[in-house]
């Protein structure tokens, strides 16, 4: 296989892991806010359910979703009543929905985490100066979690990018379209080209060095800031 | 506490000297070899533990000091490979089995107009195993080859990590159709997947997929190793293989 098919999965690898992000934010925003505001029993059961994709064996979220997602699967044929046709595995899509439901957990437990540390008094003293709903969490809630934000984007990116078995399943193993990076690797160290599987493996490492000290270093500059507060 | 110290010590040395033959299965074969196993285990109340992946994770395995006796590999190449690397014994080396493939679909009539629908294309997706990293991935792209039928239908391909991915494939109607081993479909009576037809595919159409086994270098001296393999190669248990789909030395 050519160099340029090697760069080619590690493009597709960044388009899956940002488009990823951007859709966990944007379902994992909401459904955070409503969990730390949540004060019924039933707050544990979804705590349960966004978590769920931390324990489970990825090979059997991706085998569900392969049950789910297939031409004639539950999902298919709820989306077909509002006149979508065609197929959601093997393709962008796939990967995207198995990208967003194996990475939840790392963009709602942080979001979670960051919004129960805001104090209610200062939203209710807000409220009571007529401010809307949207204006609290522009002016309120974002600058107070934004560290919970950035967090939650960037283990949701890189746990996208690391990601192997949901993507295997879902996606095929299609060159070009749906071979991430991690399944390069894979296909390398089981045809036994083992310096192209280092090659990949080493770009990936550093990837996830990078990332992690970023992480830690956000959380290092977030407790600092909490100290010296 | 101090029972869970014994129990700790008895768990951890109880297999390492009970008779017990460590075997390392390429997946294609795992029902196969479950059946034969238990029936062995169930005649000679030795026992036999099984590992099951694909043939290349074996060889890495394998390779790095994993503890098993006997390699069952989906090829030749990789139980060669053992052998020239001095990991397997060169004289243990046989040919177990000789895969079968056939074309599987759910809904496809595959069973009467096998070649026309492949030569029509009028499906989505077909699905095969990675022909890089497994042999009936290999076998199913020389059939279309064998079929001229490999070109126009190169873009629909979806490649399953090893056989039975790609079985899921097509039994979950992800893929129209594709190519899978005979034995998964010999094995469905009482199965999940007993729905859709399959078209079992001549051996002229690809190359012979022959599947070879080795001792491995740590199991030399044991009696119990050479003494399942016998029981292996046994009228029997060659019936057994037949009956899951596999040909065997008896018949070509």
């Amino acid at each position: 296989m050519s160099s340029s098919l090697e760069f080619g999965s590690i493009f597709l690898t960044l388009k899956v892991a940002s488009v990823a992000t951007i859709v966990l934010l944007i379902l994992g925003t909401p459904l955070a806010w409503w969990m730390s505001r949540m004060k019924s029993p039933l707050k544990v059961v979804l705590e349960a359910l966004v978590a769920l994709p931390l324990v489970l064996p990825p090979t059997v979220l991706g085998f569900y979703l392969l049950v789910f997602l297939s031409p004639k699967g539950a999902v298919t044929n709820f989306l077909s009543l509002f006149g979508f046709s065609g197929q959601l595995t093997f393709n962008f899509t796939g990967l995207v929905i198995g990208s967003v439901i194996y990475s939840l957990p790392f963009t709602v437990q942080p979001l979670v985490h960051a919004f129960s540390n805001i104090p209610t008094n200062l939203l209710d003293a807000a409220k009571t100066m007529r401010a809307s709903f949207l204006d609290r969490f522009k002016t309120i809630v974002l600058p107070l979690s934004r560290n919970g934000f950035l967090v939650a984007a960037t283990l949701s990116f890189a746990h996208t990018v690391g990601e192997f078995g949901v993507v295997l399943m879902v996606g095929g193993n299609i060159p070009g379209s749906t071979r991430v990076v991690s399944i390069d690797i894979y296909n390398y160290v089981e045809s036994l080209e083992y310096d192209k599987a280092h090659t990949l493996s080493a770009i990936l490492l550093l990837f996830a060095i990078t990332v992690l000290i970023l992480v830690y270093s956000m959380n290092r500059r977030i407790a600092m800031k909490e100290k010296s507060c | 506490m101090k029972y869970i110290l014994v129990l700790t010590f008895y768990l951890i040395l109880v297999p390492t000297f009970s008779k017990t033959v460590k075997i390392a299965v390429a997946s294609n074969f795992m029902s196969t070899m479950k059946f034969v196993s238990r029936n062995y285990e169930q005649e000679t109340g030795n026992k036999v533990l099984i590992s099951y992946g694909s043939t290349g994770k074996l060889y890495t395995q394998i390779k790095n000091g994993a503890p098993f006796d006997i390699f069952f590999s989906a090829d030749e190449l990789r139980a060669d490979l053992l052998i020239r690397e001095g990991l397997a014994l060169r004289d243990s080396r046989f040919i177990y089995a000789r895969g079968r493939i056939a074309l599987y679909s759910l809904d496809l009539s595959i069973k009467k107009n096998a070649v026309t629908i492949l030569k029509e294309g009028k499906f989505k997706f077909f699905a095969i195993a990675n022909p890089k990293t497994a042999p009936y991935g290999s076998a199913a792209v020389s059939v279309l080859k064998s079929l001229k039928v490999y070109k126009s239908l190169e873009s629909k391909l979806v490649f399953g990590e090893n056989i039975s991915q790609t079985f899921q494939f097509i039994s979950t109607g992800n893929a129209a159709l594709g190519i899978v081993s005979l034995s998964q479909l010999k094995d469905r009576q009482g199965s999940f997947f007993r729905k859709g037809e399959y078209y079992t595919l001549e051996t002229s159409l690809h190359s012979p997929i022959n599947q070879a086994a080795v001792i491995l270098k740590r199991a030399n001296k044991s009696v119990e190793v050479r003494f399942f393999l016998n029981y292996f190669k046994s009228e029997k248990v060659q019936r057994v293989l037949e009956k899951f789909g596999y040909l065997t030395q008896g018949k070509n």
